[in-house]
């Protein structure tokens, strides 16, 4: 089981999904992403929330010559909406520097932003070019509902 | 603006809640209704199952995201309620204590797409044998409807 807190507007059911915090949510970071693509299901509504707190770690793997290659990275990560548009601010990272601002660089990169209108978090990734290739990004987010 | 807890159903596993009834007489329910939520009308076959203190299966039922939607008249895909699970018969439980119990099959839960049992903060309805220090602690939420015989 998975212990969500749940957030709801008025009323017993939504078309929007209501804001949920608490628990672990683990999303896919395909290989070699050139365009910034939507971490699917990663989209906050600016209506309902302003600022979401997350730890995010990021894991990327792949096999070079028979041995494994590792990478990962335990970040903080903050989104805000700042009255007009959201913003993402990460600091404090320990363990591979995988996360940049807005190129990939290396092959082990990862660029991750949002879409400053909607909310929807997306990524860009390196291209890893080895073999059993692992991506994840795995996020404890805690949003802070509009009371 | 409403808060909730839940616990989501990961795929394979199942939600319990043990249950008593301590009144020396045949109960007859009418209706369990444990308090779900579905999170994007996860696919899949649901299972609310009540089994005695031997875990045998005692009753069962079957039902989908869409008999939860149908349930409350919406078409949304972001429902909570206590859903009804209304045996075909009244069913006939003694005194003891039984297991609710959801599982399901055909379902993978992600991010996107779930079920949840909700936890019950502050149960007017039901006593509770231990004291839960925070809210984490909270049983599973659940309404039990009962046949009662006699003049009204």
């Amino acid at each position: 089981m998975t212990m969500r807190v749940l957030s709801f507007a008025d009323g017993f059911s939504a078309a929007t999904a209501p804001d949920i915090s608490g628990t672990q949510e683990n999303y896919t970071i395909a290989n070699n992403v050139v365009a910034s693509t939507n971490v699917s299901g990663l989209i906050f509504n600016n209506l309902t929330v302003k600022s979401v707190f997350a730890k995010l770690e990021v894991e990327r793997s792949h096999i070079i010559a028979a041995v494994p290659v590792y990478y990962r990275q335990v970040i903080d990560v903050v989104f805000h909406w700042d009255g007009a548009a959201w913003n993402l601010s990460p600091a404090n990272y320990t363990g591979s520097d995988l996360l940049q601002s807005s190129t990939v660089v290396n092959g082990q990169d990862v660029v991750l932003s949002i879409v400053a209108a909607t909310g929807q978090v997306q990524y860009k990734s390196g291209n890893m070019i080895g073999t059993s290739y692992i991506g994840n990004f795995k996020f404890s987010i805690t949003r802070i509902a509009v009371v | 603006m409403s808060d909730f807890i839940a616990q989501s159903l990961v795929t394979g596993n199942t939600l319990s809640q043990s249950f008593s009834l301590k009144l020396n007489t045949r109960y007859k329910v009418a209706a369990f209704y444990p308090f779900l939520y579905i999170h994007g009308a996860p696919a899949g076959i649901f299972t609310f199952s009540v089994k005695d203190e031997n875990l045998l299966i005692v009753y069962s039922k079957t039902f989908t995201s869409a008999d939860i939607k149908t349930a409350l008249s919406t078409v949304n895909n972001y429902v909570r309620c206590f859903y009804p699970v209304i045996p075909v018969a009244p069913l006939a439980l003694d005194k003891g204590t039984f297991f609710f119990e959801l599982s399901a099959s055909g379902y993978v839960n992600s991010p996107t797409q779930f079920i949840a049992w909700i936890q019950q903060h502050e149960d007017l309805n039901n006593d509770l044998d231990y004291v839960p220090t925070n809210d984490a602690e909270n049983p599973l939420a659940l309404r039990l409807k009962v046949f009662k015989e006699g003049i009204l």
